[in-house]
């Protein structure tokens, strides 16, 4: 008896992890916002027709991508890769933040029973007035 | 032979396409003679002058005008995008890499040098050692090596500071401000004071 069988397909909806993961950023202190893209953007505006760009833009049988403001997520071969653009708080080290982010968005991913994979995250901006 | 079999043709053998290309010029002396291209020309003008007038009542069509939360979504991807530009890679963890854009650390470099009495900071390059060579990236976004930052700031100072007393100062506090939000240490500083301002 060997383990030749097939494992099961993962089937897994992506926007509402995409949600939670989104949330926990905006909140963690230090965390200015996430930064928008143009496809963030759209798929708030119209989530039909995203999904017809997507389908337009991917290949059929490409991974499953979604996207929020600064969150992208590809799940590839049951494995979910992360890429996070963030602005920063000036009164935190930018660079702690983000290893924070990472750590954050890994956890969530994690907790979901998805494997992570890469979570790169971007500083696109260190706003904000110092602490006096 | 076969060289645009497919298209459609007019009577006298033309491409329909080529007297499009060519309606908004006077006819030349076989489209005056040939009545197959001046037909299609007449039907031509007549479609771009249909299509012209959709085209200018869309773009004043206030029912086609996008709002004002559009407008501002549009200008923050914009923003955005201008934000993603080279990026330094920082440190790569057991997680992934992360990295700061070329506008980032170009704002903080002058923020920290504002924070320096009697300095206005203005512009600031960032120049450096691609990280990496990877011939298929695009050289607008390429990295910029973390451990070859070098950097030239343009400032304007007060009339009343010492120069180069001023200049140690905003040195150090540039190169501790980056050091302490990325942990870069910088290379070189060079600073260009392209003006006096009076207090």
């Amino acid at each position: 008896m060997t383990s030749e069988q097939p494992r099961p397909a993962l089937v897994v909806d992506l926007d509402p992890l995409a949600d939670v993961i989104s949330a926990a950023l905006v909140d963690h202190p230090g965390v200015v916002r996430l930064e928008p893209t143009l496809r963030s953007v759209i798929d708030r505006w119209t989530p039909a027709a995203l999904d017809q760009l997507h389908r337009t833009l991917r290949p059929a049988g490409s991974p499953p991508v979604v996207a929020r403001d600064g969150l992208l997520l590809t799940l590839s071969d049951g494995v979910l890769d992360l890429k996070i653009d963030v602005a920063t708080d000036i009164n935190r080290s930018a660079l702690d933040l983000a290893r924070e982010v990472q750590d954050v968005a890994a956890r969530l991913v994690d907790a979901e029973g998805i494997a992570v994979g890469r979570v790169d995250v971007t500083i696109l901006a260190i706003e904000g007035a110092p602490a006096t | 032979m076969a060289l645009n079999e497919d298209q459609p043709r007019l009577g006298c053998g033309r491409i329909i396409d080529d007297v499009w290309a060519s309606i908004d010029q006077p006819p030349t002396a076989h489209e005056l003679e040939c009545p197959d291209c001046r037909s299609a020309r007449l039907a031509l003008h007549h479609l771009e002058s249909v299509t012209g007038s959709l085209r200018d009542r869309d773009r004043d069509d206030p029912a086609l005008q996008p709002g004002a939360r559009v407008k501002e979504a549009i200008m923050m991807v914009a923003r955005a995008e201008v934000r993603r530009s080279r990026r330094t890679p920082l440190v790569t963890t057991a997680l992934g890499t992360i990295d700061i854009s070329e506008q980032a650390l170009s704002g903080l470099i002058r923020f920290a040098a504002s924070t320096v009495p009697g300095v206005r900071a203005r512009r600031c390059t960032i120049a450096g050692a691609p990280a990496g060579a990877d011939p298929t990236t695009d050289p607008a976004v390429a990295a910029v090596d973390a451990g070859d930052v070098r950097i030239t700031l343009t400032v304007a100072i007060s009339s009343g500071v010492r120069v180069p007393a001023t200049m140690d100062l905003l040195r150090e506090r540039v190169a501790t401000v980056v050091q302490a939000q990325t942990s870069i240490t910088m290379q070189q500083i060079d600073i260009i004071v392209e003006d006096l301002y009076d207090l």
